[in-house]
Formats: structure tokens, C-alpha cells, sequence
């Protein structure tokens, strides 16, 4: 199976998961590159038969799940930036969707580690079950988590 | 087609996902080379160290005179020595290029191994350092009979070399109380998330059984 395809394909969803657990944009390059690494390596255990999808979201979740461990005992290299803006043709309109976009990524990275889970892959538009398979949880479980999820992140965009 | 995530709780789930998805673009093509890079690197990096220390046993098996005492005692020792390295530096590699695909605790529980593995790892380099010490009073042994005594010119810079090994081995122990300062921070902020991670299983877990009942 080739790294390039699944990258393309599946690699904004790997950008966006990345970001849901790193704020700092360098750390962010860092941890991509890790991701991307650990998929290349765990590649040979993909079970054709499942959602690639799912199996890619797995990966990510698990190598991010490491980032947050390891940078809980390590100092920040940077200050976070959680006010950045991207260049567009339509800077009005983008400014407010893109701000729109931060203050969702702000509030999912505020939810904790097993909501964040479900609600970042949820947010990517897999099923429950697919949820479950990804996080290795029952699909009550992730179903549940999910309802958790939902109510916290209403609360925290709304602030 | 498994039921997607529902939308009746939140109307606005679906534009957050729509919203969510407008993520920023990245290099996916470089991304991909430098991964195949990276993997390459490791896999290079372990096989040059195995074979530096295989070649080192090799070295000492032909530069040695074994007919003489002194020559078959450094000449056992390096080669023990040695031996040892290449086991160290295939052994602490051991899984290192898998990865668990597995649920997320099975992973954070599997990093804490890692960290304690490196711990131990750093901890036995250490040790090694140490025992290479004993090759100074061996070095002097055989050397001072090649060279005719302490004083002689030729010895001048072995006295340096034995003095940068000494130093070396030092501060390689005094970085190895700052790296295992590092990995039990580490494991410690591993074993809370795991803690945490559990604590949530529970609680999701006591909530299904009070909706089933």
C-alpha cells in the first residue's frame, strides 16, 4: 500500500486531528512527521477488509495520544498561538469563517482526552461504529462518549 | 452503512464538521519522502551500530598478539565488551520499528514501557562505561611493556586519550540523571493519562448501565 495515496487522501484529516492536540504550529510539523511515520510502519497491519479510514484515524489518535504524554512532561519551546489567520482572496469573509474555525479547535482541544477522541473523529464524519474500531471501545461506549462530547463542546463554543 | 453521529442534539453538529474540514492544506508529498527518510534513518543508524561494535571484535581477534598475557586479557575483554554493545544496540531496538495499531490505553501503556525501557537503557550504557573504564589500568598494563615505560613520548597521547575517556564516561552519567529526570516525568504524565483514560471508560461504562436499566 503506498504512503503517497493514503496521504493524499486522508492526510487533511491527519492535519486536522494533529491539530486538535497541538496547538503550537512547529510542534504540529513535528508531530504530522510522527504520524505519518508511525502510519508508514504500521501500514503492513492494515486488515484490508476494515475502513481505511478508520484504520489511518486510529493511528493518528494513538501517536497524538503519545504527544500529549510526552509534552505533559516536557516544557512548551514556544508560545501558543490559537489566534492565527490564514491568507485569503476574501479576507472578511474568511477572517470570520477561519475565526470560526479556530474558536472550534480551541473548544476541542479543551475537552478531555477520550471526549477529544470521539469528537475529532466524529467531526470527520465517521460512524459510530467506525468510532469504536478506531479507539478500540465498544460502540455503546463511543456512542456515549459521543453524547458527553456533544453537550461539553456546546458549552465551550458558546462561551 | 453504520448510523452516522447524530445531529437531533445539536443542529449544528453538521456545520461544525463542515467547519471542522476547512482545515489548512499540507505538503503531503514531502511529508511522504521524509517518512521513508526517517524510517531508513533508524533502520541504518541500529545496523551501524551493531556492526561497528561486530567490527571492533574482528579488529581485536587480528591486531592482537594472543600469544602474549597481557594482549589475550585486553584482547578477551574488548572482545566481551563489544559483543555485549551489538546485543545492547539490537536488543534496546527490539519492537521499536512496530507499532500498536491497538486501543489507545494498550498504546499509553505500551509508552510507559518504552520510557522504562529507556531508562534501563541509559541506565546499562552507564554501567558499560564504567566497565570500559577497567580498559585504562589494562591499557597502561600492555602498553607500558610495548612502548618501554610511563614516561616514554608515544604515551603522552594515551594519557589524553585516557583522561577524555574518563571525562566522557562522567558526563555521560551526570546526562543520563538529567534523561531519566526527563522519562519519569514522562511516565508519570503517562500514567495519569492512563488514569484518566480509565476513569472515563468507567464513567461512559455506569452510564450505559443506567440507560439499560
Amino acid at each position: 500500500m503506498d504512503l503517497s495515496a493514503i496521504l493524499s487522501e486522508h492526510g487533511a484529516m491527519l492535519g486536522r486531528i494533529v491539530a486538535s492536540y497541538e496547538a503550537d504550529p512547529a510542534l504540529q510539523q513535528e508531530l504530522m512527521q510522527e504520524v505519518s511515520l508511525t502510519l508508514w510502519r504500521a501500514l503492513p497491519k492494515y486488515n484490508a477488509s476494515g475502513s481505511l479510514k478508520a484504520f489511518v484515524a486510529r493511528v493518528a489518535q494513538n501517536r497524538c495520544i503519545s504527544h500529549v504524554g510526552k509534552a505533559a512532561a516536557a516544557p512548551r519551546r514556544a508560545e501558543l498561538d490559537d489566534e492565527m489567520v490564514a491568507d485569503s482572496p476574501h479576507p472578511e469573509e474568511s477572517l470570520s469563517r477561519e475565526q470560526q474555525r479556530q474558536a472550534l479547535l480551541i473548544a476541542v482541544r479543551r475537552l478531555p482526552l477520550p471526549l477529544r477522541q470521539v469528537t475529532t473523529l466524529a467531526l470527520e464524519g465517521l460512524s459510530h461504529r467506525d468510532i469504536a474500531d478506531a479507539l478500540g471501545i465498544s460502540e455503546n461506549n463511543a456512542m456515549v462518549r459521543f453524547s458527553r462530547a456533544k453537550t461539553l463542546l456546546r458549552d465551550l463554543v458558546a462561551r | 452503512m453504520d448510523k452516522k453521529p447524530e445531529k437531533t442534539d445539536m443542529p449544528d453538529f453538521g456545520d461544525l464538521a463542515s467547519l471542522w474540514q476547512e482545515g489548512p492544506a499540507m505538503d503531503m508529498s514531502a511529508l511522504a519522502r521524509r517518512t521513508r527518510f526517517l524510517g531508513w534513518r533508524t533502520r541504518i543508524f541500529a545496523a551501524f551500530e551493531a556492526t561497528f561494535c561486530l567490527a571492533m571484535v574482528v579488529f581485536a581477534i587480528f591486531a592482537l598478539d594472543w600469544s602474549r598475557a597481557s594482549h589475550q586479557i585486553v584482547g578477551a575483554f574488548c572482545i566481551l565488551f563489544s559483543l555485549a554493545g551489538a546485543w545492547v544496540a539490537i536488543e534496546s531496538r527490539r519492537g521499536a520499528w512496530d507499532v500498536s495499531a491497538g486501543s489507545a490505553r494498550d498504546l499509553v501503556a505500551l509508552q510507559i514501557r518504552r520510557a522504562r525501557a529507556g531508562i534501563r537503557y541509559m541506565r546499562l550504557n552507564v554501567l558499560f562505561g564504567y566497565a570500559s573504564l577497567l580498559l585504562i589500568p589494562l591499557g597502561y598494563w600492555k602498553l607500558v611493556q610495548d612502548l618501554g615505560g610511563w614516561r616514554s613520548e608515544r604515551m603522552i597521547g594515551l594519557h589524553a586519550m585516557f583522561l577524555f575517556l574518563i571525562s566522557f564516561v562522567i558526563g555521560f552519567h551526570v546526562f543520563t540523571r538529567y534523561y531519566t529526570r526527563r522519562k519519569q516525568a514522562e511516565i508519570a504524565a503517562f500514567s495519569k493519562l492512563l488514569q484518566e483514560m480509565s476513569d472515563e471508560i468507567s464513567a461512559a461504562a455506569d452510564e450505559t448501565a443506567d440507560e439499560a436499566s
